[in-house]
């Protein structure tokens, strides 16, 4: 779950996302579920010259088992919490639930 | 918070399946694993040697581990390229404004299981 | 107890090697990481390496892509590989 926590403080946030078949969408990030299916919102393929027939994608659910990369900006992400969060969930005694929040 | 597709049920969606083919229809109905119950759906077939064709499909269910992208709209945004060719006498719906002309075909999802 | 991801989780806040499907790599430091592999990185370079086949003498072109991306997360299912601190680059 730490994952899905993470993506949620992202909501709102301008990310692109990169699928395994090379093309790149952005957009603001709408949702996030637990199987990391995402939803953008106000969506802009990268290339368009190469990819026109997905120039009409507007508001965009996009299944998490086709992402390759999320890129994100540096700026909206608290590395130090991410790694306390991410220490404490995979710490060897316990698993951890929806660590990131909690610090909040 | 959840990504779901509720507000999407009974509207037109595009869905690009793992194969790269565009597929637009209906949602009529969905399930956690994002199979699809997609009706009055066509697939909009691009090419670099001809204009965008569309192939009727009707209605069926898309498997949830073939779907890549699910978006709402039949298409929605103008888009520039290749002039519409001239088969406009089918005349309905919103397709004034789709992508009509050539393109590079989307590749298929690699690795995908 | 010494299973494979207690070493990645040392690894938290060093730079790492990824090795990614499709002739991937990944330089970054880690930020984060789950049970699937999953992860955060910071500070990216990504190398492509791609190679080509001559059309007319048949010899393989290799040729590699490098891009930098400031924070990226991967998902863990393309990963091949992680190593741990480098120490060069």
């Amino acid at each position: 779950m730490l994952f899905y926590s993470f993506f949620k403080t992202l909501v709102g946030k301008e990310v692109a996302v990169e699928l395994k078949n090379d093309v790149i969408l952005t957009g603001t990030l709408h949702s996030v579920d637990q199987y990391l299916n995402i939803k953008l919102l106000t969506v802009n393929v990268v290339n368009q010259d190469r990819y026109p027939q997905l120039t009409s994608l507007k508001n965009c659910f996009i299944r998490g088992s086709v992402v390759r990369y999320v890129q994100i900006d540096p700026k909206d992400v608290d590395t130090e919490l991410l790694q306390d969060a991410t220490r404490k969930e995979n710490s060897p005694q316990v698993g951890g639930g929806a660590l990131m929040e909690d610090k909040k | 918070m959840a990504s779901t597709l509720s507000e999407w049920k009974s509207k037109p969606v595009t869905v690009l399946t793992c194969d790269g083919r565009l597929i637009v229809g209906t949602l009529k109905g969905y399930d956690q694993l994002q199979n699809l119950i997609l009706c009055k759906s066509y697939e909009k077939v691009y090419s670099v040697d001809s204009p965008m064709e569309k192939v009727e499909l009707g209605l069926f269910v898309v498997r949830g581990d073939n779907v890549a992208i699910i978006s709402d709209g039949g298409c929605g945004k103008s888009s520039s390229g290749e002039n519409n060719n001239g088969n406009s006498d089918e005349g309905k719906e919103e397709e004034i404004d789709d992508y009509v002309g050539r393109a590079e075909p989307i590749m298929e999802i690699s690795g995908n299981r | 107890m010494e299973e494979p991801l207690d070493l990645i989780r040392l690894s938290i806040d060093e730079r790492v090697y990824v090795k990614c499907r499709n002739d991937r790599e990944l330089r970054g430091r880690l930020h984060a990481y789950d049970q699937h592999l999953n992860m955060v990185l910071s500070d990216v370079e990504e190398t492509i390496t791609t190679t080509e086949e001559d059309e007319e003498t048949g010899e393989e072109i290799v040729s590699k892509k490098t891009r930098s991306v400031g924070m990226l997360f991967v998902r863990g299912d393309i990963i091949v590989l992680v190593s741990p601190p480098l120490r060069t680059s």
